[in-house]
């Protein structure tokens, strides 16, 4: 029955030119909204590729056709639904449907059907314009299958609201003009609603953001589920009114109406109890995660940026993730050109800065990144700041001091919020420390040091061994690392650099791509450990030409195998996991030193070597991988015409020969 | 002669008023009545759409539940068909409402009510006689025992009625039928036994099989008496005054005559066959006399 209902629906639509029409509409304002950005983002993206936007086309060209397409499907479901009912009941037909065996709920699912799946052709067409920008564009499939899942949602419920419209109606001005505000006032609920108050969950538009972001929450699926079938539920009493005996029984539909109050609030509490993500697009690092969750109370970021589009689409994509962790979280906007004063006053330098203000304390993020955006969260949740361990007394570069100290990397790592203490061989372990870092040692440690370090790693402790040629008796104890003796060195006219200097590439495990090579100076050849139980998770080598020099690296050097020189590719930086045990080793520490820290790929590979052995995986700064848009100008003048011009004019073109056609008694 | 439909003090103020009757299979009852006597409503309270109606309905001894709806066929006044589906789309869905989904049997109705040639033309674009022949075919197509028709002849001019009530007497020896018109001559020619309705109660009764079957002719021509007399079925033609005929049919009067003296032209503006003394019962209630209350 409800296959018949659907399929006199489906002839309905397709068979005559109305709908077509509307397809060919729909996909006109969405490819011309489409082909405008795209434009503008041609002549922006070389700027975009230098600044390494965090933006590519998946934000600035994907999301917001997809915004236009939900409004979209706000506005055409009314339109495909208010005849659905309302007509029925002018024409007498719906007296005539239910006299017959078929019930009410049959007919409800059929005409509910009958409107969504035109509509789901829409939006199917609609993503095949988008998907057809693949032939020249990084799209974001997952992104875009949460998308169509939440557009399919989004349909699902725009069809049945429309359809309660329609029910509720005599005429089919009044059933749109239901539908329309019903869904109006859905859309707008964040707007007008507390977001402290329960009516907030009723709000559409924050769950659609969710998921259009490719951010797929099982509560905003209970959402629309139950409002969904809150509405065709509402759209049952009229139908049953026109058959049943007695029509109007006010205890079973209050009963009604009590079930589907009960359903949403009970889905509201359950979906607030376990709400979890099936896909999220842009996962946030676990101590972000971690230090959200230690949040309490309602968090401000204030941001401070002009109305600059490109920044403010920057800070909403860094910032939404937390909300929809952190809901109590909210952003606002000030615009420092309009408030100059109190901009001043609060110190705010430049464009997008953010001070983030909760559980009475404040923070000022001056770069707009997750590292920041952690350590001034952590600062504010009193959670997780955790310490790195700088051990002291056997000759290890100073954590503080001129340009043979490590200071700049400490400052670095404060930065990104941990905090680096100097420990003694002999002190105390504090609880809140995961990483200890061995900087350089020049003199062997002692058996209890050993000892001590040993039962460090076995508590699940991890290790950063910057090696220098000492204490190697301790690192080989440790990780089964050993060293070659002597000094790296790659011949002069080959590389470019000091005949000392490698210049290595870190694995994209601990850099982002396109970071530059760090540089090494003075460095040893390292020698993976041989114990089975360590794995070696990645490794990172000298230049192939290099070979450790063990005569005096003054005058004239020269590779003398006979010496036990050997000349290839030595590692210069091993990864090493067992279980909850990580260590990592590099071959020379003169990297982290002041003199080199901010050279080459330095700083990001020190830094990515404390995220891998936190296992945060915080990315210092990644742009986005989908800026470069690669299609010849004839290619995309093609879809251009194609998708501006002829398929909405094939579509428009169908839809009057399949009416005409009909008319004159062919077949469609 | 099985009871197929019994209906017991059906009520719902102020259309209907404590209404019963019963109707057996073979049996074609006659609902009469001006504008508003309550006979739509009887046929929608015993289709089962017409909400707060009480009483005790029961269909071939059942309640009116899913199966007993299925032994039903109900053709509202004007029929509402779907306007821009064809009359194959149109016949197809409603039978299929009923559980006919068989293309064969479908093919078969059309050829039944003569629409095979129109099964591509929307429905929009039929004249009102196809339109009812459509309606009528969409409501037979599961071949319901019970046939529940309102105003069928309403809007169609002689030759469309003559036709229509030829398809009607061809379906209905089978099944019981319950026709709701307020023209007095669809009552007589196709029923056996009417109700005469009058402010939701039946006020009279009157069985129509002894009736003399008369028809009241009004041509622009003048063919002359014995010219009509002529024709085969018409016992009499009696002038009843400029262009008026009184015609005597023999009985049974022979199907299509009509249709014939419309082929002579002599310009056939008015066929009204006259029958019992049930039009002056009639008239007597449409211009404020009461009846006599009966019971069916």
């Amino acid at each position: 029955m409800i296959r018949l209902i659907l399929g006199n629906e489906w002839r309905q639509r397709l068979f005559t030119a109305p709908w077509w029409l509307l397809a060919a509409a729909s996909w006109l304002i969405c490819a011309w909204l489409l082909f405008a950005q795209l434009q503008v983002y041609q002549e922006i993206q070389p700027r975009l590729a230098a600044g390494g936007s965090l933006l590519g086309v998946n934000d600035l060209l994907i999301a917001p056709t997809l915004n236009t397409l939900s409004l979209l499907i706000l506005l055409i479901a009314p339109v495909l639904g208010m005849n659905a009912l309302s007509e029925e009941r002018r024409s007498g037909r719906l007296s005539l449907l239910l006299a017959g065996p078929l019930s009410p709920v049959q007919l409800l699912l059929g005409k509910w059907l009958g409107i969504l799946l035109p509509l789901l052709l829409i939006v199917a067409g609609i993503f095949a314009m988008l998907a057809s920008l693949a032939t020249g564009m990084h799209l974001d499939w997952p992104r875009l299958g949460v998308a169509l899942l939440g557009l399919g949602a989004l349909s699902a419920l725009a069809s049945a609201v429309a359809l309660l419209g329609s029910a509720l109606a005599r005429h089919a001005a009044g059933a749109f003009a239901i539908g329309l505000g019903l869904l109006g006032l859905l859309w707008l609920g964040d707007s007008v609603i507390d977001p402290q108050a329960p009516a907030w969950w009723l709000a559409l538009g924050p769950r659609l953001a969710r998921l259009l972001r490719g951010t797929l929450y099982s509560d905003d699926l209970v959402y629309f589920l139950v409002l969904g079938l809150g509405a065709l539920l509402l759209a049952l009493p009229p139908l049953l009114r026109l058959r049943e005996r007695p029509p109007w029984r006010p205890l079973r539909e209050i009963l009604a109406l009590a079930l589907i109050l009960a359903c949403g609030v009970g889905a509201a509490q359950l979906s607030l109890a376990h709400r979890h993500t099936l896909y999220r697009s842009t996962p946030l690092p676990r101590a972000l995660l971690e230090t959200l969750d230690a949040l309490r109370g309602p968090v401000t970021i204030t941001a401070y940026a002009p109305q600059l589009p490109l920044l403010r689409a920057r800070i909403e994509k860094l910032i939404r993730p937390l909300q929809d962790r952190y809901p109590a979280l909210r952003l606002r906007w000030v615009d420092p050109q309009r408030e100059p004063q109190l901009a001043r006053r609060l110190g705010i330098r430049h464009n997008g800065e953010l001070r983030i203000e909760g559980m009475g304390r404040s923070q000022r993020v001056a770069r707009a990144d997750y590292p920041s955006l952690l350590r001034a969260l952590r600062h504010i949740a009193r959670h997780g700041e955790p310490w790195i361990l700088a051990l002291r007394g056997h000759g290890e570069a100073p954590l503080e001091g001129g340009a043979r100290s490590i200071s700049a990397w400490a400052d670095a790592l404060d930065e990104y919020g941990y905090q680096v203490v100097a420990i003694g061989p002999d002190d105390p372990l504090p609880d809140n420390a995961r990483l200890m870092l061995v900087a350089g040692p020049q003199q062997p440690f002692s058996a209890a040091t050993r000892q001590r370090l040993r039962e460090w790693l076995a508590r699940g402790g991890r290790l950063l061994w910057l090696h220098e040629g000492g204490a190697e008796a301790t690192l080989l104890a440790l990780g089964g690392v050993g060293s070659l003796p002597g000094t790296l060195v790659t011949p002069v006219r080959r590389t470019g650099l000091g005949p000392l200097q490698q210049a290595v590439q870190p694995p994209p495990l601990l850099v982002p791509p396109g970071t530059p090579p760090a540089l090494m100076d003075g460095a040893h050849a390292l020698l993976p450990p041989r114990e089975a139980d360590w794995k070696l998770v990645a490794r990172f080598d000298s230049d192939p030409r290099a070979w450790n020099e063990t005569g005096p690296l003054q005058g004239r050097v020269r590779h003398q195998p006979l010496l036990g020189e050997i000349k290839g590719a030595h590692a210069l930086g091993l990864l090493l996991q067992r279980g909850g045990e990580r260590i990592a080793v590099l071959g020379d520490s003169d990297l982290a030193r002041n003199t080199l820290f901010g050279r080459g790929g330095n700083r990001a590979l020190l830094l990515g070597l404390v995220n891998w052995l936190n296992g945060e995986q915080l990315s210092t700064r990644a742009a986005a991988d989908d800026l470069r848009i690669a299609w010849r100008p004839l290619s995309g003048a093609l879809l251009a015409l194609f998708h501006l011009l002829l398929g909405p004019l094939l579509l428009a073109g169908a839809g009057l020969w399949v009416q005409r056609r009909r008319r004159r008694g062919g077949p469609a | 002669m099985d009871v197929l439909l019994q209906a017991q003090d059906l009520r719902l103020p102020p259309r209907l008023d404590g209404l019963s009757l019963s109707l057996r299979r073979g049996e074609t009852l006659g609902l009469l009545g001006v504008n508003g006597a309550g006979k739509s409503s009887l046929l929608m309270a015993l289709a089962g759409v017409l909400p707060g109606v009480r009483g005790g309905l029961r269909v071939a001894g059942r309640p009116l539940d899913r199966e007993a709806r299925r032994r039903i066929g109900w053709l509202p006044q004007r029929p509402p068909l779907y306007p821009d589906l064809s009359v194959r789309e149109n016949l197809a869905f409603f039978a299929g409402l009923q559980g006919v989904r068989e293309p064969a049997r479908i093919d078969q109705a059309l050829r039944r009510f003569d629409l095979d040639g129109l099964a591509r033309r929307l429905v929009r674009q039929l004249s009102g006689g196809e339109h009812m022949r459509l309606a009528l075919a969409c409501v037979l197509a599961h071949e319901p025992d019970i046939l529940l028709l309102d105003e069928p002849s309403a809007g169609l001019d002689p030759l469309q009625t003559e036709q229509l009530h030829h398809l009607i007497q061809r379906e209905t020896p089978r099944r019981a039928v319950l026709l709701a018109s307020h023209l007095l001559p669809d009552i007589e020619r196709l029923c056996q036994r009417a109700l005469l309705m009058h402010q939701g109660r039946v006020v009279a009764t009157e069985s129509l099989r002894e009736a003399p079957r008369q028809v009241r002719l009004r041509l622009r021509e003048d063919p002359g008496p014995d010219a009509l007399s002529a024709l085969p079925g018409i016992a009499t033609a009696e002038p009843l005054g400029p262009g008026e005929w009184l015609l005597s049919l023999e009985d049974p009067a022979p199907p299509g005559l009509a249709e014939q003296i419309a082929q002579r032209r002599w310009g056939l503006e008015a066929w009204e066959p006259l029958g019992s003394g049930l039009m002056a019962r009639f008239r007597a209630l449409s211009t404020g006399e009461s009846g006599t209350e009966a019971g069916p």
